[in-house]
Protein backbone atom coordinates (compact mmCIF):
# COMPACT_ATOMS: atom_id res chain seq x y z
CA UNK A 1 0.00 0.00 0.00
CA UNK A 2 1.20 3.31 -1.27
CA UNK A 3 0.82 7.17 -2.02
CA UNK A 4 -0.71 7.71 -5.48
CA UNK A 5 -2.54 10.18 -7.38
CA UNK A 6 -5.30 9.00 -9.90
CA UNK A 7 -6.22 11.34 -13.16
CA UNK A 8 -8.53 11.47 -15.17
CA UNK A 9 -8.88 14.00 -18.26
CA UNK A 10 -12.29 14.79 -18.93
CA UNK A 11 -14.64 14.49 -22.06
CA UNK A 12 -17.56 15.61 -20.94
CA UNK A 13 -19.67 17.93 -17.98
CA UNK A 14 -19.87 15.35 -14.95
CA UNK A 15 -23.40 15.84 -13.20
CA UNK A 16 -23.34 15.64 -10.22
CA UNK A 17 -24.97 16.54 -6.62
CA UNK A 18 -21.79 17.94 -5.68
CA UNK A 19 -21.18 14.85 -3.14
CA UNK A 20 -17.60 15.28 -3.84
CA UNK A 21 -16.72 12.18 -6.04
CA UNK A 22 -15.19 10.41 -3.98
CA UNK A 23 -12.63 7.66 -5.74
CA UNK A 24 -13.77 4.54 -3.68
CA UNK A 25 -17.34 5.70 -5.55
CA UNK A 26 -16.25 4.33 -8.69
CA UNK A 27 -13.78 2.06 -7.62
CA UNK A 28 -16.34 0.03 -6.01
CA UNK A 29 -18.27 0.21 -9.25
CA UNK A 30 -15.66 -1.12 -11.11
CA UNK A 31 -14.69 -3.72 -8.39
CA UNK A 32 -18.83 -5.23 -8.71
CA UNK A 33 -18.28 -4.92 -12.79
CA UNK A 34 -14.85 -6.87 -12.10
CA UNK A 35 -16.89 -10.15 -10.57
CA UNK A 36 -17.82 -12.77 -12.75
CA UNK A 37 -21.43 -12.97 -13.62
CA UNK A 38 -22.57 -15.69 -10.97
CA UNK A 39 -20.79 -13.76 -8.17
CA UNK A 40 -22.67 -10.54 -9.16
CA UNK A 41 -26.04 -12.28 -9.70
CA UNK A 42 -25.45 -12.75 -5.62
CA UNK A 43 -24.99 -9.41 -4.90
CA UNK A 44 -28.04 -8.04 -3.35
CA UNK A 45 -29.48 -5.52 -5.31
CA UNK A 46 -28.97 -1.72 -4.42
CA UNK A 47 -32.58 -0.76 -3.83
CA UNK A 48 -31.80 -3.15 -0.36
CA UNK A 49 -31.53 -1.60 2.65
CA UNK A 50 -27.48 -2.56 3.18
CA UNK A 51 -25.37 -2.13 0.34
CA UNK A 52 -22.20 -4.39 -0.13
CA UNK A 53 -18.78 -3.52 0.42
CA UNK A 54 -16.23 -4.59 -2.32
CA UNK A 55 -12.42 -4.97 -2.15
CA UNK A 56 -11.58 -2.05 -3.32
CA UNK A 57 -7.42 -1.46 -3.76
CA UNK A 58 -7.26 1.00 -1.06
CA UNK A 59 -6.13 1.41 2.39
CA UNK A 60 -7.99 1.94 5.36
CA UNK A 61 -8.87 4.79 8.08
CA UNK A 62 -10.88 4.51 11.20
CA UNK A 63 -12.76 6.85 13.69
CA UNK A 64 -15.43 7.09 15.84
CA UNK A 65 -18.56 8.35 14.39
CA UNK A 66 -22.39 9.91 15.49
CA UNK A 67 -24.68 7.42 13.87
CA UNK A 68 -28.20 7.06 13.72
CA UNK A 69 -30.37 4.57 15.43
CA UNK A 70 -31.27 2.69 12.50
CA UNK A 71 -27.57 2.55 11.43
CA UNK A 72 -26.38 -0.97 10.03
CA UNK A 73 -23.42 -2.15 12.62
CA UNK A 74 -22.10 -2.93 9.21
CA UNK A 75 -20.83 0.30 9.03
CA UNK A 76 -18.37 0.13 11.72
CA UNK A 77 -15.80 -1.57 12.12
CA UNK A 78 -16.32 -4.10 14.80
CA UNK A 79 -19.92 -4.88 14.15
CA UNK A 80 -21.17 -2.60 17.02
CA UNK A 81 -23.38 0.77 17.32
CA UNK A 82 -23.25 2.01 20.91
CA UNK A 83 -24.94 4.62 22.67
CA UNK A 84 -24.03 6.80 25.36
CA UNK A 85 -25.27 7.92 28.67
CA UNK A 86 -27.56 11.24 26.56
CA UNK A 87 -28.87 8.44 24.18
CA UNK A 88 -26.37 9.74 21.47
CA UNK A 89 -26.15 6.75 18.74
CA UNK A 90 -21.94 6.59 18.29
CA UNK A 91 -19.57 3.63 16.81
CA UNK A 92 -16.49 3.23 15.15
CA UNK A 93 -16.94 3.16 11.72
CA UNK A 94 -13.95 2.98 9.15
CA UNK A 95 -13.51 4.39 5.09
CA UNK A 96 -11.34 4.11 2.12
CA UNK A 97 -8.21 6.38 1.86
CA UNK A 98 -9.20 8.16 -0.95
CA UNK A 99 -9.79 11.73 -1.47
CA UNK A 100 -12.52 13.50 -3.18
CA UNK A 101 -12.14 14.80 -6.65
CA UNK A 102 -10.25 18.13 -6.76
CA UNK A 103 -10.52 19.99 -10.05
CA UNK A 104 -7.17 21.17 -11.25
CA UNK A 105 -7.56 23.71 -13.55
CA UNK A 106 -10.34 25.10 -12.08
CA UNK A 107 -14.15 23.87 -12.63
CA UNK A 108 -16.91 25.89 -13.20
CA UNK A 109 -20.73 24.92 -12.29
CA UNK A 110 -22.88 24.76 -14.98
CA UNK A 111 -27.05 22.68 -15.75
CA UNK A 112 -27.42 19.60 -17.28
CA UNK A 113 -31.06 19.57 -18.81
CA UNK A 114 -32.46 16.14 -19.36
CA UNK A 115 -35.74 15.50 -20.75
CA UNK A 116 -38.20 12.89 -20.75
CA UNK A 117 -41.25 13.10 -23.69
CA UNK A 118 -44.16 11.33 -23.34
CA UNK A 119 -44.53 9.04 -25.87
CA UNK A 120 -47.86 10.29 -27.07
CA UNK A 121 -47.51 9.25 -30.71
CA UNK A 122 -46.61 5.63 -29.87
CA UNK A 123 -49.83 6.09 -27.28
CA UNK A 124 -52.15 6.57 -30.47
CA UNK A 125 -50.98 3.81 -32.65
CA UNK A 126 -50.42 1.38 -29.74
CA UNK A 127 -52.22 1.61 -27.13
CA UNK A 128 -55.75 0.83 -26.82
CA UNK A 129 -56.36 3.91 -23.81
CA UNK A 130 -58.32 7.01 -24.20
CA UNK A 131 -56.21 9.85 -22.47
CA UNK A 132 -53.23 10.11 -21.22
CA UNK A 133 -52.05 12.03 -18.23
CA UNK A 134 -49.09 14.19 -19.07
CA UNK A 135 -49.41 17.18 -16.64
CA UNK A 136 -48.50 14.79 -13.84
CA UNK A 137 -47.63 11.26 -12.41
CA UNK A 138 -45.26 9.00 -13.55
CA UNK A 139 -46.06 10.17 -17.81
CA UNK A 140 -45.45 13.80 -16.66
CA UNK A 141 -43.32 15.45 -19.29
CA UNK A 142 -40.90 17.18 -18.01
CA UNK A 143 -37.43 18.53 -18.05
CA UNK A 144 -34.92 17.25 -15.65
CA UNK A 145 -32.33 19.61 -14.28
CA UNK A 146 -29.29 18.20 -12.85
CA UNK A 147 -26.05 20.31 -11.84
CA UNK A 148 -23.28 19.69 -13.73
CA UNK A 149 -19.65 20.79 -13.24
CA UNK A 150 -17.40 21.66 -16.13
CA UNK A 151 -13.41 20.37 -15.62
CA UNK A 152 -11.13 19.56 -17.55
CA UNK A 153 -8.89 17.29 -15.20
CA UNK A 154 -10.20 15.64 -11.89
CA UNK A 155 -7.56 14.45 -9.38
CA UNK A 156 -7.71 12.09 -6.56
CA UNK A 157 -5.08 11.62 -3.90
CA UNK A 158 -5.01 7.85 -2.68
CA UNK A 159 -3.40 5.27 -0.53
CA UNK A 160 -3.35 1.62 -1.81
CA UNK A 161 -2.11 -0.83 -4.81
CA UNK A 162 -2.13 1.77 -7.74
CA UNK A 163 -1.69 -0.77 -10.41
CA UNK A 164 -4.88 -2.46 -9.64
CA UNK A 165 -6.99 0.61 -9.13
CA UNK A 166 -5.84 1.99 -12.72
CA UNK A 167 -6.41 -1.29 -14.57
CA UNK A 168 -10.11 -1.32 -12.34
CA UNK A 169 -10.89 2.34 -13.53
CA UNK A 170 -9.78 1.72 -17.00
CA UNK A 171 -11.52 -1.36 -17.58
CA UNK A 172 -14.79 -0.23 -15.85
CA UNK A 173 -15.33 3.21 -15.27
CA UNK A 174 -15.74 4.87 -18.91
CA UNK A 175 -17.39 7.84 -17.32
CA UNK A 176 -18.00 9.40 -13.46
CA UNK A 177 -21.26 11.08 -12.27
CA UNK A 178 -25.12 10.73 -12.81
CA UNK A 179 -26.62 10.31 -16.45
CA UNK A 180 -23.52 8.51 -17.82
CA UNK A 181 -25.76 6.45 -19.82
CA UNK A 182 -26.68 9.16 -21.71
CA UNK A 183 -23.47 10.84 -22.45
CA UNK A 184 -22.03 12.79 -19.21
CA UNK A 185 -19.16 11.94 -17.28
CA UNK A 186 -17.33 10.68 -19.96
CA UNK A 187 -13.62 10.01 -19.18
CA UNK A 188 -11.39 10.43 -22.27
CA UNK A 189 -7.77 9.12 -20.14
CA UNK A 190 -7.51 7.65 -16.41
CA UNK A 191 -3.90 7.91 -15.38
CA UNK A 192 -2.31 7.32 -12.27
CA UNK A 193 1.00 8.26 -10.89
CA UNK A 194 3.41 7.61 -7.93
CA UNK A 195 3.47 10.25 -4.81
CA UNK A 196 5.47 10.85 -1.30
CA UNK A 197 2.20 12.53 -0.31
CA UNK A 198 -0.04 10.87 1.61
CA UNK A 199 -3.17 13.69 0.82
CA UNK A 200 -5.57 11.24 1.12
CA UNK A 201 -7.90 12.33 4.38
CA UNK A 202 -5.80 15.51 5.17
CA UNK A 203 -4.39 17.97 3.09
CA UNK A 204 -1.16 19.62 3.15
CA UNK A 205 -2.30 22.20 5.33
CA UNK A 206 -4.99 20.10 7.66
CA UNK A 207 -8.10 20.80 4.67
CA UNK A 208 -10.28 18.31 5.22
CA UNK A 209 -9.93 15.92 1.58
CA UNK A 210 -13.07 14.11 1.70
CA UNK A 211 -15.61 13.10 3.76
CA UNK A 212 -15.14 12.53 7.29
CA UNK A 213 -17.07 11.95 10.93
CA UNK A 214 -17.51 14.82 12.70
CA UNK A 215 -15.99 13.66 15.51
CA UNK A 216 -12.69 13.28 13.87
CA UNK A 217 -12.77 17.10 12.36
CA UNK A 218 -14.74 18.54 15.56
CA UNK A 219 -13.43 21.89 14.64
CA UNK A 220 -15.92 21.83 11.29
CA UNK A 221 -18.99 22.64 10.51
CA UNK A 222 -21.05 19.60 10.23
CA UNK A 223 -24.12 17.44 8.24
CA UNK A 224 -25.17 14.33 7.34
CA UNK A 225 -23.49 12.51 4.91
CA UNK A 226 -21.82 8.92 3.30
CA UNK A 227 -18.49 8.25 4.27
CA UNK A 228 -17.83 5.29 1.89
CA UNK A 229 -19.24 4.26 -1.11
CA UNK A 230 -22.19 3.73 -2.37
CA UNK A 231 -22.42 7.28 -1.63
CA UNK A 232 -25.99 7.70 -2.46
CA UNK A 233 -27.16 5.14 0.23
CA UNK A 234 -28.72 5.49 3.07
CA UNK A 235 -27.21 2.93 5.00
CA UNK A 236 -23.45 4.95 4.51
CA UNK A 237 -24.33 8.24 6.08
CA UNK A 238 -23.40 9.66 9.81
CA UNK A 239 -23.35 12.83 11.09
CA UNK A 240 -19.84 14.29 9.20
CA UNK A 241 -18.13 16.80 7.59
CA UNK A 242 -17.92 17.64 3.25
CA UNK A 243 -14.39 18.08 1.56
CA UNK A 244 -12.89 21.22 1.41
CA UNK A 245 -11.40 20.38 -1.40
CA UNK A 246 -13.31 20.08 -4.56
CA UNK A 247 -13.02 22.64 -7.04
CA UNK A 248 -10.30 24.15 -5.33
CA UNK A 249 -7.34 23.44 -7.37
CA UNK A 250 -5.29 22.56 -5.18
CA UNK B 1 -25.41 -17.76 -33.72
CA UNK B 2 -23.60 -18.18 -30.43
CA UNK B 3 -25.72 -17.83 -27.55
CA UNK B 4 -23.18 -18.25 -24.53
CA UNK B 5 -20.78 -15.56 -25.45
CA UNK B 6 -20.91 -11.87 -23.97
CA UNK B 7 -19.97 -9.22 -26.29
CA UNK B 8 -18.33 -5.43 -25.14
CA UNK B 9 -17.74 -3.15 -27.35
CA UNK B 10 -17.69 0.01 -28.93
CA UNK B 11 -19.80 1.82 -31.99
CA UNK B 12 -18.11 5.45 -32.96
CA UNK B 13 -19.57 7.29 -35.50
CA UNK B 14 -18.94 10.71 -37.50
CA UNK B 15 -21.62 12.23 -39.21
CA UNK B 16 -21.96 14.98 -41.77
CA UNK B 17 -25.40 16.89 -41.77
CA UNK B 18 -27.03 17.01 -44.84
CA UNK B 19 -29.92 19.70 -43.41
CA UNK B 20 -29.37 22.28 -40.81
CA UNK B 21 -29.56 20.89 -37.44
CA UNK B 22 -31.75 22.16 -34.94
CA UNK B 23 -31.70 20.62 -31.30
CA UNK B 24 -33.37 22.87 -29.08
CA UNK B 25 -33.69 24.32 -25.77
CA UNK B 26 -36.60 26.35 -25.41
CA UNK B 27 -37.58 29.77 -26.91
CA UNK B 28 -35.99 33.43 -26.17
CA UNK B 29 -37.68 36.01 -27.59
CA UNK B 30 -39.00 34.47 -30.46
CA UNK B 31 -36.19 32.60 -32.01
CA UNK B 32 -35.83 29.05 -30.51
CA UNK B 33 -32.32 28.30 -29.50
CA UNK B 34 -29.34 25.86 -29.69
CA UNK B 35 -29.29 23.49 -26.83
CA UNK B 36 -25.60 24.20 -25.66
CA UNK B 37 -22.71 22.75 -23.23
CA UNK B 38 -20.13 24.46 -21.78
CA UNK B 39 -16.64 23.58 -22.21
CA UNK B 40 -13.29 23.86 -20.69
CA UNK B 41 -10.89 25.66 -23.05
CA UNK B 42 -7.21 24.78 -22.53
CA UNK B 43 -6.69 28.31 -21.73
CA UNK B 44 -8.87 28.01 -18.54
CA UNK B 45 -11.93 30.04 -19.74
CA UNK B 46 -15.41 28.64 -21.04
CA UNK B 47 -17.02 28.43 -24.40
CA UNK B 48 -19.98 26.85 -25.17
CA UNK B 49 -21.08 24.59 -27.94
CA UNK B 50 -23.81 23.28 -29.62
CA UNK B 51 -24.38 19.34 -29.03
CA UNK B 52 -27.31 17.33 -29.43
CA UNK B 53 -27.38 15.18 -26.21
CA UNK B 54 -26.87 11.21 -25.64
CA UNK B 55 -30.44 10.96 -24.42
CA UNK B 56 -32.01 12.26 -27.72
CA UNK B 57 -29.55 10.24 -29.24
CA UNK B 58 -30.80 7.03 -27.33
CA UNK B 59 -33.86 8.04 -27.62
CA UNK B 60 -34.03 7.48 -31.82
CA UNK B 61 -32.69 4.17 -30.91
CA UNK B 62 -35.17 3.35 -28.41
CA UNK B 63 -37.81 3.91 -30.62
CA UNK B 64 -36.13 2.25 -33.82
CA UNK B 65 -35.62 -0.98 -31.80
CA UNK B 66 -39.22 -0.93 -30.13
CA UNK B 67 -41.04 -0.39 -33.68
CA UNK B 68 -38.84 -3.12 -35.16
CA UNK B 69 -39.49 -6.00 -32.63
CA UNK B 70 -42.81 -5.11 -32.40
CA UNK B 71 -43.30 -5.08 -36.26
CA UNK B 72 -41.66 -8.51 -36.34
CA UNK B 73 -43.61 -9.57 -33.72
CA UNK B 74 -46.78 -8.47 -35.65
CA UNK B 75 -48.49 -6.76 -32.86
CA UNK B 76 -51.74 -5.00 -33.76
CA UNK B 77 -51.99 -1.14 -33.35
CA UNK B 78 -54.41 -0.21 -30.53
CA UNK B 79 -53.56 -3.64 -28.73
CA UNK B 80 -51.69 -2.50 -25.72
CA UNK B 81 -52.16 -0.52 -22.80
CA UNK B 82 -50.43 2.80 -22.59
CA UNK B 83 -48.77 1.53 -19.44
CA UNK B 84 -46.94 -1.00 -21.74
CA UNK B 85 -46.31 1.66 -24.49
CA UNK B 86 -44.93 4.41 -22.14
CA UNK B 87 -42.57 1.05 -20.65
CA UNK B 88 -41.30 0.63 -23.94
CA UNK B 89 -41.24 3.96 -25.70
CA UNK B 90 -39.78 5.97 -23.06
CA UNK B 91 -38.57 3.57 -20.23
CA UNK B 92 -41.16 3.16 -17.93
CA UNK B 93 -41.57 4.71 -14.21
CA UNK B 94 -40.94 3.38 -10.67
CA UNK B 95 -44.62 3.31 -9.30
CA UNK B 96 -44.01 1.41 -6.48
CA UNK B 97 -42.11 1.60 -2.55
CA UNK B 98 -40.50 -1.00 -1.09
CA UNK B 99 -37.18 -3.05 -0.86
CA UNK B 100 -37.96 -6.72 -2.19
CA UNK B 101 -36.61 -6.53 -5.55
CA UNK B 102 -38.38 -9.30 -7.60
CA UNK B 103 -34.86 -10.27 -10.04
CA UNK B 104 -36.32 -13.31 -11.69
CA UNK B 105 -38.66 -10.95 -13.27
CA UNK B 106 -35.78 -8.87 -14.03
CA UNK B 107 -33.93 -11.74 -15.77
CA UNK B 108 -36.65 -13.07 -17.35
CA UNK B 109 -38.13 -10.24 -19.18
CA UNK B 110 -34.24 -9.66 -20.08
CA UNK B 111 -34.27 -13.11 -21.70
CA UNK B 112 -37.75 -12.65 -23.60
CA UNK B 113 -37.26 -9.23 -24.68
CA UNK B 114 -33.25 -7.85 -24.79
CA UNK B 115 -34.05 -4.84 -26.23
CA UNK B 116 -35.52 -3.67 -22.88
CA UNK B 117 -32.33 -4.66 -21.32
CA UNK B 118 -30.01 -2.71 -23.91
CA UNK B 119 -32.32 0.76 -23.51
CA UNK B 120 -33.17 0.05 -19.56
CA UNK B 121 -36.06 1.06 -18.09
CA UNK B 122 -37.87 1.33 -14.52
CA UNK B 123 -41.20 -0.66 -13.35
CA UNK B 124 -42.56 -1.35 -9.89
CA UNK B 125 -40.11 -0.57 -7.34
CA UNK B 126 -37.03 -1.67 -9.90
CA UNK B 127 -34.84 0.28 -12.34
CA UNK B 128 -32.60 -1.23 -14.87
CA UNK B 129 -30.09 0.62 -15.76
CA UNK B 130 -29.22 0.47 -19.98
CA UNK B 131 -26.36 -1.77 -21.15
CA UNK B 132 -25.36 1.43 -23.19
CA UNK B 133 -23.56 4.74 -23.11
CA UNK B 134 -24.53 7.15 -25.71
CA UNK B 135 -22.22 9.55 -25.82
CA UNK B 136 -23.13 13.29 -26.74
CA UNK B 137 -23.01 13.97 -30.60
CA UNK B 138 -20.92 17.12 -30.75
CA UNK B 139 -20.03 19.20 -33.29
CA UNK B 140 -16.24 19.29 -35.17
CA UNK B 141 -15.37 22.95 -34.19
CA UNK B 142 -12.53 24.66 -32.81
CA UNK B 143 -13.69 23.98 -29.23
CA UNK B 144 -13.82 20.40 -29.18
CA UNK B 145 -10.69 19.71 -31.38
CA UNK B 146 -9.25 18.33 -28.07
CA UNK B 147 -12.10 15.59 -27.99
CA UNK B 148 -12.63 14.54 -31.47
CA UNK B 149 -11.63 10.78 -32.57
CA UNK B 150 -8.42 9.77 -34.30
CA UNK B 151 -10.07 9.65 -37.91
CA UNK B 152 -10.70 13.66 -37.82
CA UNK B 153 -7.86 15.29 -36.11
CA UNK B 154 -6.76 16.84 -39.51
CA UNK B 155 -10.27 18.11 -40.19
CA UNK B 156 -10.21 21.57 -41.29
CA UNK B 157 -13.53 22.33 -39.04
CA UNK B 158 -11.58 22.05 -36.62
CA UNK B 159 -9.97 25.52 -37.16
CA UNK B 160 -12.98 27.10 -37.15
CA UNK B 161 -14.80 28.64 -33.94
CA UNK B 162 -18.35 26.69 -33.35
CA UNK B 163 -20.14 30.08 -33.45
CA UNK B 164 -18.94 29.62 -37.90
CA UNK B 165 -21.29 26.94 -38.03
CA UNK B 166 -24.34 28.52 -36.73
CA UNK B 167 -26.99 30.19 -38.66
CA UNK B 168 -30.59 31.09 -38.13
CA UNK B 169 -33.79 30.08 -40.15
CA UNK B 170 -37.32 30.94 -40.22
CA UNK B 171 -40.45 29.86 -41.19
CA UNK B 172 -43.68 31.32 -42.02
CA UNK B 173 -47.30 30.38 -40.48
CA UNK B 174 -49.78 31.72 -42.81
CA UNK B 175 -53.10 33.13 -42.24
CA UNK B 176 -55.06 30.29 -44.12
CA UNK B 177 -58.32 32.93 -45.19
CA UNK B 178 -55.79 34.34 -47.15
CA UNK B 179 -56.63 31.89 -49.67
CA UNK B 180 -59.60 32.88 -51.41
CA UNK B 181 -60.66 28.85 -51.70
CA UNK B 182 -59.91 28.60 -48.12
CA UNK B 183 -61.94 31.38 -47.39
CA UNK B 184 -64.60 29.92 -48.96
CA UNK B 185 -64.63 27.02 -46.69
CA UNK B 186 -65.69 29.55 -43.74
CA UNK B 187 -69.35 29.53 -42.77
CA UNK B 188 -71.47 32.31 -43.69
CA UNK B 189 -71.31 34.02 -40.72
CA UNK B 190 -67.66 33.83 -40.02
CA UNK B 191 -66.99 35.05 -44.08
CA UNK B 192 -69.35 37.98 -43.21
CA UNK B 193 -67.33 39.08 -40.13
CA UNK B 194 -63.95 38.27 -42.19
CA UNK B 195 -64.90 41.25 -44.65
CA UNK B 196 -66.11 43.84 -42.12
CA UNK B 197 -62.42 43.26 -40.52
CA UNK B 198 -61.11 43.79 -43.75
CA UNK B 199 -62.88 47.29 -44.60
CA UNK B 200 -62.58 48.21 -40.93
CA UNK B 201 -66.34 48.03 -40.70
CA UNK B 202 -66.82 45.85 -37.53
CA UNK B 203 -69.57 46.62 -35.15
CA UNK B 204 -69.39 48.43 -31.82
CA UNK B 205 -68.18 45.42 -29.40
CA UNK B 206 -67.50 43.35 -32.02
CA UNK B 207 -64.13 41.19 -31.00
CA UNK B 208 -61.34 41.45 -33.77
CA UNK B 209 -60.49 37.98 -34.84
CA UNK B 210 -57.35 37.07 -34.52
CA UNK B 211 -54.66 36.90 -37.86
CA UNK B 212 -52.80 32.73 -37.56
CA UNK B 213 -49.68 34.77 -40.05
CA UNK B 214 -47.04 34.90 -38.12
CA UNK B 215 -42.65 34.27 -38.76
CA UNK B 216 -41.02 32.13 -35.91
CA UNK B 217 -37.22 31.70 -36.23
CA UNK B 218 -34.73 29.37 -34.81
CA UNK B 219 -31.09 28.45 -34.20
CA UNK B 220 -29.45 25.73 -36.49
CA UNK B 221 -25.98 24.12 -36.97
CA UNK B 222 -25.63 24.49 -41.36
CA UNK B 223 -25.58 21.60 -43.19
CA UNK B 224 -22.32 20.09 -44.34
CA UNK B 225 -20.85 20.16 -40.00
CA UNK B 226 -19.55 17.23 -39.43
CA UNK B 227 -20.24 16.01 -36.23
CA UNK B 228 -18.84 13.08 -33.95
CA UNK B 229 -19.87 10.34 -30.95
CA UNK B 230 -20.64 7.20 -30.45
CA UNK B 231 -21.60 4.41 -27.66
CA UNK B 232 -20.10 1.64 -25.72
CA UNK B 233 -22.14 -1.64 -24.53
CA UNK B 234 -20.72 -4.21 -21.48
CA UNK B 235 -22.25 -7.87 -20.93
CA UNK B 236 -23.99 -7.95 -24.35
CA UNK B 237 -25.54 -11.46 -25.22
CA UNK B 238 -25.85 -12.20 -28.73
CA UNK B 239 -29.58 -11.27 -28.54
CA UNK B 240 -28.69 -7.68 -27.77
CA UNK B 241 -26.42 -6.95 -29.71
CA UNK B 242 -28.95 -8.46 -32.55
CA UNK B 243 -31.50 -5.68 -30.86
CA UNK B 244 -28.99 -2.99 -30.66
CA UNK B 245 -28.85 -3.66 -34.63
CA UNK B 246 -31.92 -4.14 -35.42
CA UNK B 247 -32.61 -0.81 -33.44
CA UNK B 248 -30.11 1.14 -35.67
CA UNK B 249 -31.39 -0.78 -39.01
CA UNK B 250 -34.72 0.45 -38.54
CA UNK B 251 -34.31 4.04 -37.45
CA UNK B 252 -32.10 4.75 -40.94
CA UNK B 253 -34.49 6.24 -43.38
CA UNK B 254 -32.10 5.45 -46.07
CA UNK B 255 -28.73 5.20 -47.59
CA UNK B 256 -26.65 8.77 -48.69
CA UNK B 257 -25.43 8.43 -52.48
CA UNK B 258 -22.22 6.93 -50.74
CA UNK B 259 -24.02 4.26 -49.44
CA UNK B 260 -23.72 6.17 -45.47
CA UNK B 261 -27.33 5.55 -43.59
CA UNK B 262 -29.09 8.36 -42.94
CA UNK B 263 -30.86 9.38 -39.53
CA UNK B 264 -33.09 12.35 -38.60
CA UNK B 265 -31.71 13.73 -35.29
CA UNK B 266 -33.11 17.01 -33.52
CA UNK B 267 -35.78 18.71 -34.55
CA UNK B 268 -38.19 19.82 -37.06
CA UNK B 269 -37.65 16.81 -39.15
CA UNK B 270 -40.89 17.08 -41.18
CA UNK B 271 -39.88 20.29 -42.84
CA UNK B 272 -36.59 19.06 -44.17
CA UNK B 273 -34.55 19.91 -40.92
CA UNK B 274 -32.02 17.30 -39.52
CA UNK B 275 -30.97 14.64 -41.80
CA UNK B 276 -27.54 13.17 -41.23
CA UNK B 277 -25.29 10.64 -42.56
CA UNK B 278 -23.26 7.99 -40.47
CA UNK B 279 -20.29 6.70 -40.66
CA UNK B 280 -19.74 4.08 -38.43
CA UNK B 281 -16.71 2.34 -37.04
CA UNK B 282 -17.34 -0.32 -35.14
CA UNK B 283 -15.62 -3.11 -32.98
CA UNK B 284 -15.77 -5.82 -30.27
CA UNK B 285 -13.50 -5.25 -27.34
CA UNK B 286 -10.08 -7.15 -27.62
CA UNK B 287 -8.20 -6.26 -24.32
CA UNK B 288 -9.48 -4.89 -21.14
CA UNK B 289 -6.82 -2.91 -19.65
CA UNK B 290 -6.45 -0.47 -21.72
CA UNK B 291 -9.60 -1.36 -23.60
CA UNK B 292 -8.84 -1.53 -27.23
CA UNK B 293 -11.42 -2.32 -30.31
CA UNK B 294 -10.52 -5.00 -32.87
CA UNK B 295 -12.68 -3.58 -36.36
CA UNK B 296 -16.18 -6.04 -36.26
CA UNK B 297 -18.25 -5.76 -39.61
CA UNK B 298 -20.87 -8.38 -37.57
CA UNK B 299 -21.84 -5.24 -34.98
CA UNK B 300 -22.61 -3.11 -38.22
CA UNK B 301 -26.05 -2.14 -39.16
CA UNK B 302 -26.75 -2.42 -42.75
CA UNK B 303 -23.31 -3.41 -43.66
CA UNK B 304 -22.23 -6.14 -46.72
CA UNK B 305 -21.06 -7.79 -44.51
CA UNK B 306 -24.04 -7.60 -41.96
CA UNK B 307 -24.31 -10.75 -39.82
CA UNK B 308 -27.63 -11.78 -40.78
CA UNK B 309 -28.18 -15.16 -39.65
CA UNK B 310 -27.80 -12.99 -35.79
CA UNK B 311 -30.48 -11.19 -37.27
CA UNK B 312 -32.77 -13.62 -38.39
CA UNK B 313 -32.06 -15.43 -35.21
CA UNK B 314 -33.25 -11.99 -33.43
CA UNK B 315 -36.24 -12.06 -35.36
CA UNK B 316 -37.25 -15.89 -35.15
CA UNK B 317 -37.41 -15.37 -31.27
CA UNK B 318 -39.35 -12.24 -31.51
CA UNK B 319 -41.93 -14.06 -33.24
CA UNK B 320 -41.64 -17.64 -30.86
CA UNK B 321 -42.05 -15.75 -27.99
CA UNK B 322 -44.39 -13.65 -29.09
CA UNK B 323 -46.90 -14.41 -26.43
CA UNK B 324 -44.66 -14.50 -23.47
CA UNK B 325 -43.04 -11.15 -23.83
CA UNK B 326 -46.42 -9.30 -24.83
CA UNK B 327 -47.79 -11.22 -21.50
CA UNK B 328 -44.57 -10.46 -19.34
CA UNK B 329 -44.45 -6.45 -20.44
CA UNK B 330 -47.76 -6.44 -19.26
CA UNK B 331 -46.90 -7.89 -16.07
CA UNK B 332 -44.24 -5.30 -15.64
CA UNK B 333 -46.06 -2.28 -16.49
Amino acid sequence: MKPFIVTARMAEPIVTYRDGLHLDGPLAFACFQDLTPEARAAVPPIESPWAEDFDLPLAKWEGEAELFASTDPRLTSDGEVRSDEDGVVFGTVWGWRCSAAIAVSGAVASVHDQRRKPAIEEMVRWSDDGRVEIGGGPRAARNLRFPSMVARELRWYAVGDPERALALLRRHVPAIGKLARSGNGRVLEWTVESTENDWSVRGPHGEVMRRLPARMVPDHPSGEGAIRAPYHHRSRWVSSVAPEAWGSGC
Amino acid sequence: MDTTSTYHGRLGWTAVALDPLHHGAGTEGNTQILRMQDVMLPDGTVGRVPFVSGNSLKHVIRDGGMQFALEAMGVPAGSMSKAVVDLLFSGGALTKSGTAVNLAKARDIADLFPLLAVCGYAAGNFMQGSKIRVEHLHLACEENAWRVPASLRDAPQLRKRAATFRAEEFGTRHEPTKDPRVFALLEAGDRDARLRQLSGDLADGEKKQKSQQMLYEFQVVAAGSVWFGGLTFDDFSAMELAALRSALERASIGTSADGAPIYVIGAKASVGFGRMAFTFDGGLRETISPPQFSPAESIMPLGEKADTDAMSAYVAHLREHRDDIMGALKDLA
